[in-house]
């Protein structure tokens, strides 16, 4: 057996379960985290001759494991926006068409202008309020409104602990709250 | 004054907003060094940033911290096949040529017009080989290895309805047999699987059962005596015994020209 195959059985028995708990941990089926592991290791398998061994290898097969991750993800995209498409197709018929159905997908009647500058106006605000903001507090905010993270992943993220998340949210809430109180009822972080 | 909820909605509209601007993904590498915190403070500080705007990322760097602090792992329930099994699955899939693992690939097999004058294509038998990105532990060998010894691809089909998205030609030299070969990640086949073939019209002109396969190679052998099948365009439906294509667990769209 040559070293290289030595090396991938070693590494393979190794890190398949931390692989497959990776994919569980992204919320894939079993079946599909079995799949992805197994292209994983077949990317890790031909590659394995360029493998630094110098490096640690773990994280190695971690980085492989992302893009493969991130490969699923975009077929994913792609699929949706094939279905879509092929959706519009059944409904529309002819190409000018589809896109003409598809610009008006989500779209309702166009705002009174007095409405659309005040949302604009509104809209400004809250970007000049968030720029104002220290800079990790503004990370903790969009972490926590935008992404709906826990404190406990917003401390881990952010290297800090789950009391230093809540001051950072409660001190974002009350400056936000002064500086955009006329333009929003409730500031709710 | 706005509706209570509107603060959220336009922050996530900023947000958005702000990303479309910041639309560079860290590499992978940074991504699992940020998870073993091991980036320096400006990279850290950097990925921070591009995580508060990133759910994507910020998932993959969540399970990436979680499964890198577990330490040992255990065995994860339920999974198919042990370790062993699954490391053989991937050294027998490693052993399949590399130009021969795309979703779709037209393979041209030995030509066979010297001495027997030239086939058309609708005369052609025509071998349609699948190779699934799964495989089976047991029993089965593949019977006709000839069949995919010395073939050559002759041009890259992509598949419609498949994970490339797009639909190509492939021309077909007179006198060859076509042979196809895709290769299917991320769909689990039955044991009991059939193919079906339809016409450009959508019309069912061919359903086979796959007798033959390979589990631990994911491949499936199906031959196909090309006068039944349209000339010109194909659509294959895999799916389990007795279903329709619209149960299918995946599918392939092709036109196929005669060479001029």
């Amino acid at each position: 057996m040559h070293d290289s195959d030595e090396l991938f059985d070693t590494l393979f028995r190794e890190n398949r379960c931390a692989v497959l708990h990776y994919f569980r941990n992204l919320g894939c089926a079993l079946e599909e985290c079995e799949d992805l592991t197994q292209e994983t290791f077949f990317r890790v398998y031909r590659s394995i001759n360029s493998l630094d061994q110098v490096k640690a290898q773990r994280p190695w097969i971690f980085t492989v494991a992302v893009n493969v991750w991130r490969n699923r993800l975009r077929e994913g995209s792609a699929k949706k926006r094939a279905a879509l498409l092929s959706s519009l197709e059944e409904v529309g018929g002819d190409r000018q068409e589809v896109v003409s159905v598809a610009e008006q997908v989500g779209s309702s009647s166009p705002p009174a202008p007095l409405d659309f500058a005040l949302a604009e106006e509104r809209k400004e605000q809250l970007r000049d309020a968030l720029t104002r903001l220290p800079v990790r507090m503004r990370r903790t905010v969009r972490f926590r409104v935008d992404q709906d993270l826990k404190y406990q992943e917003i401390a881990e993220l952010m290297n800090v602990s789950i009391d230093t998340v809540k001051t950072q949210l409660f001190q974002a809430r009350r400056r936000l709250k002064e500086e955009l109180g006329s333009y929003f009822e409730r500031i709710e972080i | 004054m706005t509706e209570p909820e509107d603060f959220k909605e336009e922050l996530r509209t900023v947000v958005k907003e702000e990303f479309r601007a910041d639309q560079a993904h860290p590499s992978a590498e940074d991504l699992v060094a940020f998870a073993q915190r091991e980036l320096s403070e400006d990279r850290t500080s950097d990925l921070e940033e591009h995580l508060s705007l990133c759910r994507d990322c910020t998932v993959q760097v969540l399970a990436l911290r979680k499964t890198l602090e577990e330490g040992e792992q255990p065995e994860v329930p339920g999974v198919r096949n042990s370790t062993e099994q699954a490391l053989a699955g991937v050294k027998r899939r490693a052993a399949i040529p590399e130009d021969s693992a795309e979703q779709l690939t037209g393979i041209q097999t030995p030509d066979r017009s010297a001495g027997k004058g030239f086939l058309s294509l609708a005369k052609v038998a025509a071998v349609l080989v699948t190779a699934v990105g799964l495989f089976w532990i047991g029993a089965d060998l593949l019977q006709r290895p000839d069949l995919v010894v010395d073939l050559e691809p002759i041009a890259s089909l992509t598949t419609r309805n498949g994970t490339a998205g797009s639909e190509e030609t492939a021309r077909v030299p007179e006198g060859r047999d076509l042979g196809l070969r895709i290769y299917r990640r991320g769909i689990h086949l039955p044991e009991v699987l059939e193919v079906i073939f339809q016409d450009s019209q959508g019309r069912e002109v061919l359903r086979r059962p796959v007798e033959n396969r390979e589990p631990a190679l994911g491949l499936i052998l199906l031959e196909i005596e090309a006068e039944a099948l349209p000339a010109d365009a194909w659509e294959i439906f895999l799916v389990p015994e007795g279903k329709r294509e619209d149960q299918a667990l995946g599918s392939y769209a092709m036109i196929v020209e005669s060479k001029d």
